[in-house]
């Protein structure tokens, strides 16, 4: 009659410290596997976060998309599949929902993820960003002027007037270097294919 | 064409807002310029690191579909009255019709109507005595969990006084864990836990779940039996 529960699962409490000390995992882990859903969740989710945030580039769609894709893994995926098994799936399922992302804004079909290119990078460190890595690059193919206009506005967070003034050009002939300059970084190989 | 122009310039607007895209009709040369645009703002050193409030709030979702999620596979394989679902289906709605025992119930800094507070005993209409727990089980702190078709409780004596609280949380009526080194009662679902006496320890939720109801028991013939619903 007393701790008779045969599912009673001696589980700690999730964030806490001492519990998750004091209370033997039930399951053996084996470092290839994860031991349940919330470990697949913190080891994966900045990297998935990091992943949508590079494709669309603002807080609040990365946010929704990570969470659709893990909303969506968890029913199909079993935790018992090996770390590299569950980050394919997950990068499969971000590339589904990212397609589905750009089809309802952009009403066209727009293949934003490869999971065979992206992979090493996913595998990397969470907290590694290539981010900053991707911009220099792109930054460094540009002449001098639009790079600095790009610099400007999107890495200094400058206003198109603010970005006028310290190039000393007009606010139209900024907004027309940025467009340009843009459209060349567009162009800069191996990048954006 | 002009049109699309704008819509790009819209799109652009938005990335370096560091907002929500809006829809457009690009060009597929426009297409690639809004990428270059994500990229290079992506770029903004710690831009792209996921916010902290963001990760927990998911992590709590992700627990909580997956809790539920199992909780339904365990109901199917539980055709005995003794399997988990049906205790906890017992449990809640014991809970809710106010059945067990309830001696004392609080709310804790909820904006729901009128808490439920009972001036007397509250018990069962069709109860009985039942043994749940030895009295040397709980003698010197220790803490008994108890299940039976109905109810699932926990046993506790301070100061020579018998007392029991209901097992279930009174958010969703997940089964609480004995947490004994901490002298709490944790629930697996949501960041929640309460102390043996069913007062809220801590909890995640913006509406703190209510106190645990009292389940009255006395001492007999060196058991512990507890006032519960007769078992159909």
């Amino acid at each position: 009659m007393v701790n008779d529960d045969p599912h009673d699962r001696s589980a700690p409490l999730a964030g806490d410290e001492s519990a998750r000390r004091d209370v033997p995992r039930l399951r053996v882990v084996g470092k290839d596997v994860y031991a349940d859903w919330d470990a697949i969740y913190l080891d994966n989710v900045a990297r998935i976060y990091r992943l949508m945030y590079s494709k669309v580039g603002n807080r609040p769609d990365a946010e929704d998309l990570t969470a659709e894709v893990f909303v969506a893994a968890l029913g199909p995926l079993r935790i018992s599949a090996s770390r590299g098994e569950v980050r394919s799936y997950l990068l499969a399922t971000a590339r589904s929902v990212l397609a589905g992302y750009w089809r309802r804004r952009l009403g066209i079909q727009v293949t934003a993820i490869d999971p065979d290119a992206e992979l090493p990078a996913f595998d990397q460190a969470p907290d590694s960003s290539q981010a900053p890595e991707r911009t220099r690059r792109v930054l460094g193919s540009l002449p001098d002027r639009y790079r600095r206009i790009l610099e400007l506005r999107f890495l200094q967070a400058m206003s198109l007037k603010e970005a006028a003034e310290e190039m000393n050009v007009t606010v139209g002939n900024a907004k027309v270097l940025q467009h340009r300059a843009l459209r060349l970084a567009a162009q800069a190989p191996g990048e954006w294919s | 064409m002009k049109r699309r122009g704008r819509d790009l310039d819209h799109m652009v607007e938005a990335v370096l807002a560091g907002q929500s895209l809006p829809s457009g009709r690009l060009e597929p040369d426009e297409v690639e310029a809004l990428r270059a645009a994500i990229t290079l703002r992506a770029g903004r050193p710690g831009a792209d690191a996921p916010g902290e409030e963001f990760v927990t709030s998911l992590r709590r979702r992700i627990a909580a579909e997956t809790a539920e999620a199992e909780a339904v596979e365990v109901s199917s394989v539980s055709a005995m009255h003794f399997g988990r679902r049906s205790l906890l289906v017992g449990a809640v709605g014991a809970v809710a019709a106010g059945v067990v025992g309830a001696v004392v119930e609080r709310t804790l800094s909820s904006p729901s109507p009128a808490p439920l507070v009972a001036t007397g005993e509250v018990v069962p209409d069709n109860g009985q005595w039942v043994p749940v727990a030895m009295v040397s089980d709980v003698t010197g702190g220790q803490v008994k969990r108890f299940s039976t078709a109905s109810t699932v409780g926990f046993v506790s004596e301070r100061n020579g006084t018998l007392s029991a609280v209901s097992g279930a949380c009174t958010h969703q009526g997940c089964l609480l864990k004995l947490n004994q080194p901490a002298g709490r009662l944790d629930c697996p679902c949501h960041r929640t836990a309460f102390g043996v006496d069913g007062t809220l320890k801590f909890s995640q939720l913006d509406t703190p779940p209510r106190t645990l109801p009292q389940i009255k028991v006395r001492s007999r013939n060196g058991q512990v039996e507890a006032f519960l619903p007769q078992e159909v």
